[in-house]
């Protein structure tokens, strides 16, 4: 690094083709690059570790673990993009990580890697930690921004970027805690040796949260490219024994629903984003035939909408609507013009939303209604074919009960009068539809429909 | 500098022009609700949006920077597809009506509590000019109409309905001015409510007007139908009145119904009679309910006027958001900065459920100009009412808010003020706990709030 100048930085992380992990997968160095030509007497580096996606948490595992990597990468970043100033913002909701982060920052400073001369060049850099203003829209550059402003988290338009007009103005590098971390790696090992792992445009690995109906979840990390069905097989162990692999949701709740039918995709930047979905943080739930797609839609619907923050139409009042019609369907309340309406709402949010949190909200629903548009319509007929929406199924007990009293005791409801040795009944009007008798009868004698 | 095309037209602009700058020069008018010269670009309404046609991407034309090069398109369908579908959703979280429910009901549109206001501030004048020119026969309809309005008055849910009748009864007689003379002369065929209406609202308009009728006596069948309710000279007086305005009544005579069409610039029919089938030829029917006759002529003449002027008859079907009935735990937000107690005149009663900006406000002109007719479905819960705030001068209507940022905008230019607060769908604005709004500043804000949700308390719009 020493020898390094800041073009044989950015060339370097230009070779080894990394692109941002922070979610729309921009290339790293022509980022920085246009920091580095943006005009400014003082320029900063923003870490983004505010990662409010829910069920991710890879980058507070890397903060929390390796919080050095990424301190690096600031000040390799520094050195490239020329930038005097740092900024570490970490999502409050992560104390450990706020405290190794500073006390590495600490460290770093004792052993006199900030001030006057950083890397040995005649710059001069420092980091200081800012905590998360605690709401998932201040992950968005803008809103981030207008936060360490003491502005209210709201997005603006870009352009400007902040690259060019970033943090009081100035030319500012916004970065995800995971790309940052990729950067040491990559001048330590040559950019060839990243570039030769993953795809042609999507190099190197990426961390995905693995969750949902596989046996065994995580952090996992996987060379861009590995297929859907390798991770879920190969690396999650598969769904459980009897239930079948119906779809999975890459990218959080700003993702999208693959089906099963292409679970030969690779897992790359263009291929998610070409079926609906997005790299988004790397959140990987997968599902099996026992959940509902409509549910699951509203499920990570509601995250979203819960965390819009008001400021423009679309996204403020489209979420919600969206949200009250999934709500109607996966109650049996649904009406015939309920999907048209649906799908016009989601067009609406996504294409004319200000920022990346609305234009990407309506992602589940949209993907979900191009893959398994005919559970939708079930809902409106009243069938929820996974059989999960609690006011469109009953539970009932066959002729093949034994009278073990098992469920009657189970039962959190009073719904199932104790009978020993005799056929059990359910009441169906104290039944809370909680499914516990059928997971407890030994003979598989609870039926639900 | 920039040089780039507004729907294929080549316009060039200076650095940082925005795109709205670019098409206001190529001569495209795109809607805004957000965006003032002083406060600049929110962008947050969103209903300005263009398509940037190299990238696809849609983009707000009030804070996007013209780009040398672009190609931009402000009027194809899917751009006015996505501000329609934009404006429905502000109007789905819109909680406010901008007519009162009285209005709606009044089958002459009567503006009743713009009369109520002008009546409880003591312009017994102006209240009687307004009764006038929106019931034509007010005399007469107080003693036939069976007061609909009152059954819609929403004071009747914390005592009792505004007599509304009762106070346009009292009222003396007043006259509306009449606009300039326009030279065209309209023609109507009968002379019953229905046709003097549409004569007094034609004659208010301008235009020079004759009534031809066969019988010898105008509004021959009302004075048969209400001969128990109706002194004739009551209804003899506001005939009377018309003709003083300058109609010019042809009655007991045959009517030569095509005559009459090729020697006036416009005609109305206002009877049974069949009449020639032509562009300038409008119908008024006479109804058995006779404030509807009075609504029906004052259609056709609104009809007759936008042909003669060559411009399209809107005032008729205006957009309407409606609040829908209030939820019982929604009463009293709803009253209670607009009741008054103590009110000395039953017109002092009046709640003003009415827009105090139905005329000016954007969000209604552009449901409008897209086509929107309401009432909305809203696909949502309403949102719950919340109570109109009293800023000095100044009355805001939450409900009524779109959160475009402009007030709030102004407040921060001002060193104070109101502010957002919440987020999400429950976003609002508000004065901050302890916090302080000059008249001024507060009248400068309802000057460029673009919807009723600030409002001047004296203001009055309706011409
Ligand atoms: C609603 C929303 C939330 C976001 N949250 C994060 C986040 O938590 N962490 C992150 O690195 N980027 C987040 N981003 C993306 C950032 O705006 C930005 O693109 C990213 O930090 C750039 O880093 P990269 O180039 O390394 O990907 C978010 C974007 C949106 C629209
Ligand atoms: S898209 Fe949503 S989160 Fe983004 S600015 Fe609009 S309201 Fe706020
Ligand atoms: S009250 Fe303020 S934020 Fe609301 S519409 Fe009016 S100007 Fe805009």
């Amino acid at each position: 690094m020493r020898e390094m100048s800041a073009e044989d930085v950015i060339g370097l992380i230009d070779r080894s083709g990394l692109r941002g992990r922070g979610g729309a997968g921009f290339f790293t160095a022509r980022k920085w690059r246009e920091v580095r030509n943006a005009p400014g007497e003082v320029k900063y580096i923003i870490c983004n570790g505010d990662e409010g996606d829910p069920g991710a948490f890879m980058d507070r595992m890397t903060l929390e673990s390796y919080p050095f990597r990424v301190i690096e990468g600031m000040l390799i970043a520094a050195v490239a993009t020329g930038a005097t100033r740092g900024i570490c913002y970490i999502r409050a909701e992560y104390p450990l990580a706020v405290s190794r982060v500073r006390a590495a920052l600490e460290t770093c400073g004792g052993a006199g890697y900030f001030g006057g001369r950083i890397l040995g060049k005649g710059q001069e850099f420092s980091v200081e930690l800012r905590e998360g203003a605690g709401a998932f829209i201040c992950g968005e550059e803008s809103a981030l921004i207008a936060t360490l402003e003491g502005r209210r988290p709201t997005p603006s338009l870009r352009p400007p970027y902040p690259a060019h007009q970033g943090l009081h103005g100035y030319p500012t590098l916004v970065s995800n805690v995971e790309t940052l971390a990729f950067v040491p790696w990559i001048v330590r090992h040559g950019p060839d040796a990243f570039a030769e792992i993953g795809t042609d445009r999507s190099r190197g690995t990426k961390v995905f949260a693995l969750a949902g109906k596989v046996l065994r979840g995580g952090l996992i990390e996987v060379p861009m490219g590995t297929t859907v069905r390798e991770i879920v097989e190969e690396i999650g162990g598969g769904v459980a024994e009897g239930r079948r692999l119906k779809a999975v949701q890459i990218g959080g709740p700003s993702g999208g629903c693959i089906p099963e039918s292409l679970a030969d995709l690779p897992v790359d930047y263009e291929s998610l984003t070409e079926a609906g979905a997005m790299m988004g943080s790397g959140g990987f739930v997968v599902l099996d035939d026992r959940d509902c797609i409509v549910e699951m839609s509203r499920y990570f619907l509601s995250f979203t909408q819960i965390e819009s923050c008001g400021k423009c139409t679309p996204c403020r009042v489209g979420t919600k609507q969206m949200l009250e019609i999934l709500e109607r369907l996966c109650e049996g309340r649904g009406s015939g013009e309920d999907i048209e309406v649906l799908e016009r709402l989601a067009v609406t949010v996504k294409r004319n939303s200000l920022c990346g949190l609305g234009r990407t909200a309506p992602n589940p629903v949209l993907t979900s209604l191009k893959y398994f548009r005919d559970e939708f319509d079930a809902h409106i007929n009243g069938k929820c074919p996974a059989k999960k929406c609690k006011a469109l199924i009953t539970y009932s007990i066959k002729e093949d009960c034994i009278g073990c009293t098992k469920c009657a005791q189970q039962c959190p409801a009073g719904a199932i009068g104790m009978k020993p040795y005799e056929v059990h009944e359910i009441d169906a009007v104290k039944c809370v539809r909680c499914g516990g008798c059928f997971d407890v009868c030994p003979v598989d004698a609870v039926e639900v429909n | 500098m920039a040089r780039l095309r507004i729907d294929n037209v080549e316009v060039e602009v200076g650095a940082g022009a925005t795109l709205l700058d670019a098409a206001a020069k190529a001569g495209a008018e795109i809607p805004t609700l957000c965006y003032t010269r002083q406060t600049g670009a929110q962008a947050s309404c969103m209903v300005c949006v263009v398509k940037d046609a190299g990238s696809g991407r849609m983009l707000p034309a009030c804070s996007a920077k013209a780009e040398d090069g672009m190609e931009v398109d402000t009027r194809g369908d899917e751009v006015a597809g996505l501000r329609r579908e934009t404006l429905l959703m502000l109007l789905s979280e819109h909680v406010g009506d901008c007519e009162a429910p009285c209005t709606r009901i009044c089958p002459a549109s009567l503006d009743i509590p713009g009369l109520l206001r002008l009546m409880s501030g003591g312009d017994e004048s102006g209240a009687a000019r307004v009764a006038q020119r929106d019931l034509v026969f007010p005399a007469t309809l107080c003693r036939v109409c069976g007061a609909p309005c009152e059954k819609g008055c929403r004071r009747a849910q914390y005592d009792a309905p505004v007599g509304i009748r009762a106070c346009h009864a009292a009222l003396g007689e007043g006259m509306p001015e009449r606009a300039e003379g326009s030279g065209k002369t309209v023609g109507v065929i009968g002379a019953g409510l229905a046709g003097l209406s549409a004569a007094f609202t034609s004659l208010l308009r301008g235009h020079a007007c004759r009534v031809y009728d066969e019988a010898p006596v105008a509004c021959s069948s009302v004075r048969v139908r209400y001969a128990q309710q109706l002194p004739a000279e009551i209804l003899d007086a506001e005939v009377e009145s018309i003709r003083r305005m300058g109609a010019e009544l042809m009655l007991g005579r045959a009517v030569d119904a095509a005559g009459v069409v090729s020697t006036c610039d416009a005609v109305i029919v206002a009877c049974d009679a069949g009449a020639p089938v032509a562009a300038n030829v409008f119908r008024a029917d006479e109804h058995a309910m006779p404030a509807r006759s009075v609504a029906n002529g004052k259609a056709g003449a609104r009809a007759a006027e936008a042909f003669l002027r060559g411009q399209q008859d809107q005032s008729s079907r205006r957009y309407n958001s409606v609040i829908g009935k209030l939820r019982p735990e929604e009463i009293h937000a709803y009253g209670v900065t607009r009741l008054v107690d103590d009110a000395t005149s039953e017109a002092g009663r009046c709640l003003g459920c009415d827009c105090r900006k139905a005329v000016s406000c954007k969000l209604r002109q552009h449901a409008d100009r897209y086509g929107i007719r309401g009432p909305v479905k809203r696909h949502m819960d309403r949102p719950a009412i919340a109570a109109i705030e009293v800023l000095g001068p100044v009355l805001f209507e939450p409900g009524k808010c779109v959160k475009c940022g402009i007030c709030v905008e102004l407040s921060r230019q001002s060193g104070g003020g109101l502010t957002f607060a919440g987020r999400g769908l429950d976003t609002r604005v508000e004065l901050p706990p302890g916090g302080r709004i000059s008249d001024d500043l507060a009248m400068r804000c309802a000057e460029a709030c673009p919807t009723g949700a600030l409002a001047v308390r004296a203001g009055e719009e309706r011409p």
